[in-house]
């Protein structure tokens, strides 16, 4: 079920109200049964697989508890081996089995290993590293083991983040399903506002922008210079808009009923290095790979080329994490290459900084930091967005051909409506334009509080007004013409 | 709780006020909708009471055809249906067959672009201009349909706002193009040949070469219905720009042999012979423009008459 579909516009209210109406003994089942529903609206039989996991999750986790010595590793390797199991199967083998069809082809051999035929389960890579985290630390001792078996099943299943996340820690959650929350007004209507922002970034600006960027992305080799660059910038936002609005609408769904889910973006394109970025972007997926890849290698108790080694391990890992693709590989190498890079050449940059001046114009300093990392991670985004390495390479390689020619004819009409406005009519982009306005302020009344906090304080009036002013929005503004799906569910 | 529940009410009372103020002070778009056309050639085509000719397909028909030339000429009573591709084979087919009677004889001349589904919105919008256009939309669950009822009204509350044509529309003038009164009791579009044309010409699709036995099954379901009420269809290609036909040459060759191979009925050109100069079209490479009009009736004309005179009308 997408969040921005009209079943999930009738199961929320439904199952909100039933949540607040049932006894609090009865209310983990409810939000179990919704949360099958929920999952099980996209492809029922694949319930399976996760029943799967839980069940083995659930008693590696008493396991691993009741257990001393080797044999609580024992329960923890059976449980990840089950986990990544499944995630290998359904994720990664036809990768697998390809390319060890095209090395068998170099050596003219063929390939005995048949593909399988199995779509993705959705949200697998969410949900599975949730279910480790919980082993884990359950492992590490952070964590008791939890005996009740709906409990446990909910916490992997919690339908708000059960397809993309956050990925939550046992820690956070687990406790919460057994606390009684009762409806607090506040508390409901941040729910809903947070839930109607989400929609906001989702429908009005994510979806528009994925037309644009469809069009110079779907068939890239006609176009050179300008178009590629708009498309890749605007790839760019699309997939922050979608991604952060899903989280949006998961962190707001969940605390209309009183569950706090942890924060998964912080306005990451305000960073000024890559390590910023990754403190703000995925914060949930950043802070997983951190604490149980990142840590596990030997965090930053190693040698210093040792830590730069393990930081470009896990950002590979984090490209594959995200598909089964070359490109996602490459994707997360460009991002780990970013960080080994800016590591190394630290105080270099910093003397360079100081030598022309910089250090004294902090603010202009600030800007070019910001928009830097904007380049860098764009740069980045044009593999994980490309179909295939090909055009990838191509996009990459042609982002600035024929520039020069192509900003002499900047002010012909028919140029800028191929070109910047990429297909879209004035209306259009008027409206994409609009709605990056409403973001950027947002953003910009972001910073070091909360803009709930900021909206509760105005007079009703202008609440209403901007209520009113967003719900129209995300009806006459929203695209709906072919509901597009959030780009983090295929993984 | 209570509390929450009433602002809950007045806020989505509010909103629901608000998109019905927008159709109240946008409720002349029926008059003004290009797709709105539909209901007069329905009307029109319903009081012809004698045999007559109709002319169903996509907008290359209304934007190249003059039915009066052709009604002079055959002697013959003709409705122009054509209006827009996009409505899908599958709805133009059946919308014919309601006015089709004994006698009848229909001209098929759709799109290259065979499309059985046309486009949702469209259907939806052509549904709510014209009601009786739901007996040719295929007959849906119920959630399904809600859905998708749900999604056109907030589309087209969102065109009336954002794409709405506010300013007055006359065939006479030289920039109205688009809109119901612009066309002809017939069903001809009038109101873009006083206008200049417009360049560069739009919508150059590029065409595979697909299989559209579907599409073709289904147009010989429709001949065969057609038939079955004594009235006859014949198939005509049509009309298309150079550039376009260069574009897609092979692709198209593929695809007239496949019409002619498999569709039932008497087919009266080739592609090649409604391919016209780029000079001729209007605004795309299938809208012609007044003297390609003309060229294009001229044409059809003759071949109905030698049609005539083989006796096979």
């Amino acid at each position: 079920m997408l969040f921005n579909s009209l079943e999930f516009l009738l199961f929320f209210p439904i199952v909100t109200i039933l949540y607040f109406v049932i006894p609090y003994r009865f209310r983990w089942a409810l939000l179990l049964v919704a949360s099958c529903y929920f999952y099980m609206a996209f492809k029922p039989i694949y319930i399976l697989i996760l029943g799967f996991t839980i069940l083995i999750d659930y008693y590696a986790g008493i396991y691993i508890e009741k257990s001393t010595g080797q044999k609580r590793k024992y329960y923890l390797i059976l449980s990840l081996i089950a986990n990544i199991g499944v995630l290998a199967i359904f994720k990664y083998f036809n990768f697998l089995n390809l390319n060890l069809t095209w090395l068998l082809e170099g050596f003219s051999l063929k390939n005995p290993v048949p593909f399988l035929q199995i779509l993705l389960p959705i949200g697998l890579s969410f949900h599975t590293f949730q279910a480790m985290s919980y082993t884990i630390e359950v492992y590490r001792g952070n964590q008791k083991a939890e005996h009740h078996f709906g409990i446990y099943a909910l916490y992997v299943m919690f339908y708000p983040q059960l397809v993309a996340g956050p990925i939550e820690r046992p820690q956070n959650v687990l406790h919460q399903f057994r606390e009684n929350y009762d409806f607090d007004y506040q508390r409901v209507t941040d729910g809903l506002k947070l839930m109607a922002w989400g929609m906001f970034k989702k429908v009005v600006i994510a979806d528009r922008l994925s037309v644009m960027v469809n069009y110079v992305y779907n068939d890239p080799y006609e176009q050179k210079g300008i178009p590629l660059l708009v498309a890749t910038a605007c790839f760019s936002i699309q997939i922050f808009c979608d991604f952060s609005g899903y989280s949006d609408i998961a962190l707001g769904s969940a605390e209309v009923m009183g569950f706090k889910l942890m924060k998964n973006f912080d306005r990451p394109y305000y960073s000024k290095t890559i390590s910023e970025f990754w403190k703000r972007w995925h914060i949930s997926l950043s802070t997983w790979f951190r604490d149980y890849l990142y840590i596990t290698l030997g965090g930053n108790r190693v040698s210093k080329w040792r830590r730069e080694y393990n930081l470009f391990i896990v950002f590979l890992v984090s490209g594959i994490w995200h598909g089964a693709s070359w490109n996602f590989v490459i994707w997360g190498g460009i991002h780990g290459f970013y960080l080994v890079f800016a590591n190394q050449t630290a105080v270099f940059r910093n003397k360079i900084v100081e030598v022309i001046g910089l250090t004294k114009l902090p603010n202009f300093y600030k800007i070019i930091q910001i928009i830097t990392i904007f380049c860098l991670t764009s740069f980045a985004w044009i593999f994980f967005r490309a179909r295939d390495f090909k055009s990838a390479w191509y996009i990459a390689t042609n982002l600035f051909a024929d520039l020069g020619n192509q900003l002499q004819l900047i002010g012909n009409k028919e140029f800028i409506e191929k070109n910047i406005f990429l297909g879209q009519g004035v209306t259009n982009f008027a409206m994409v334009l609009f709605a990056l306005i409403v973001l950027e302020i947002m953003h910009i009344l972001q910073r070091g509080q909360s803009l709930r906090e900021v909206l509760n304080q105005k007079p009703l009036l202008v609440r209403w007004v901007l209520y009113y002013g967003i719900v129209m929005a995300i009806l006459f503004l929203g695209m709906y013409d072919a509901p597009v799906q959030f780009i983090y569910f295929q993984f | 709780m209570k509390k929450f529940y009433f602002k809950i009410f007045y806020f989505f009372t509010l909103i629901i006020l608000t998109y019905f103020g927008i159709l109240f002070l946008f409720r002349d778009d029926i008059e003004r909708h290009y797709l709105a056309t539909i209901v007069d050639k329905h009307q029109y085509a319903q009081s012809i009471t004698q045999p007559k000719i109709i002319l169903t397909g996509g907008s290359n028909l209304a934007f190249g055809i003059d039915s009066d030339s052709i009604e002079k000429q055959v002697q013959r009573p003709v409705v122009n249906l054509g209006l827009y591709a996009g409505l899908g084979l599958d709805l133009i087919l059946k919308e014919t067959l309601s006015e089709v009677k004994k006698g009848d004889l229909v001209i098929l001349c759709p799109e290259f672009y065979l499309k059985k589904e046309g486009e949702e919105f469209t259907k939806q919008t052509v549904r709510f201009f014209y009601p009786n256009a739901n007996a040719f939309l295929e007959q849906e669950d119920w959630d399904v349909d809600l859905k998708k009822k749900l999604s056109f009204y907030i589309r087209y509350c969102r065109n009336l706002i954002f794409y709405s044509n506010r300013k007055s529309q006359l065939i006479e003038d030289n920039s109205s193009d688009y809109f119901r009164k612009g066309f002809s009791e017939k069903g001809d579009l009038l109101s873009h040949l006083n206008n200049s044309p417009k360049r560069p010409l739009k919508d150059l699709e590029t065409f595979q070469k697909q299989d559209y036995s579907e599409e073709i099954k289904l147009i010989n379901w429709f001949i065969k219905e057609v038939n079955a009420r004594e009235a006859k269809v014949i198939w005509a290609f049509p009309s298309y720009s150079v550039t376009g036909y260069l574009h897609n040459k092979s692709s198209l060759e593929f695809y007239e042999k496949q019409i002619k191979l498999e569709v039932n009925c008497l087919i009266i050109n080739d592609i090649k012979d409604k391919v016209y100069p780029d000079t001729l079209f209007y605004d795309t490479n299938y809208h012609l423009g007044k003297d390609g009009r003309q060229k294009n009736t001229e044409r059809l004309i003759e071949q109905l008459k030698i049609l005539q005179m083989k006796s096979r009308l």
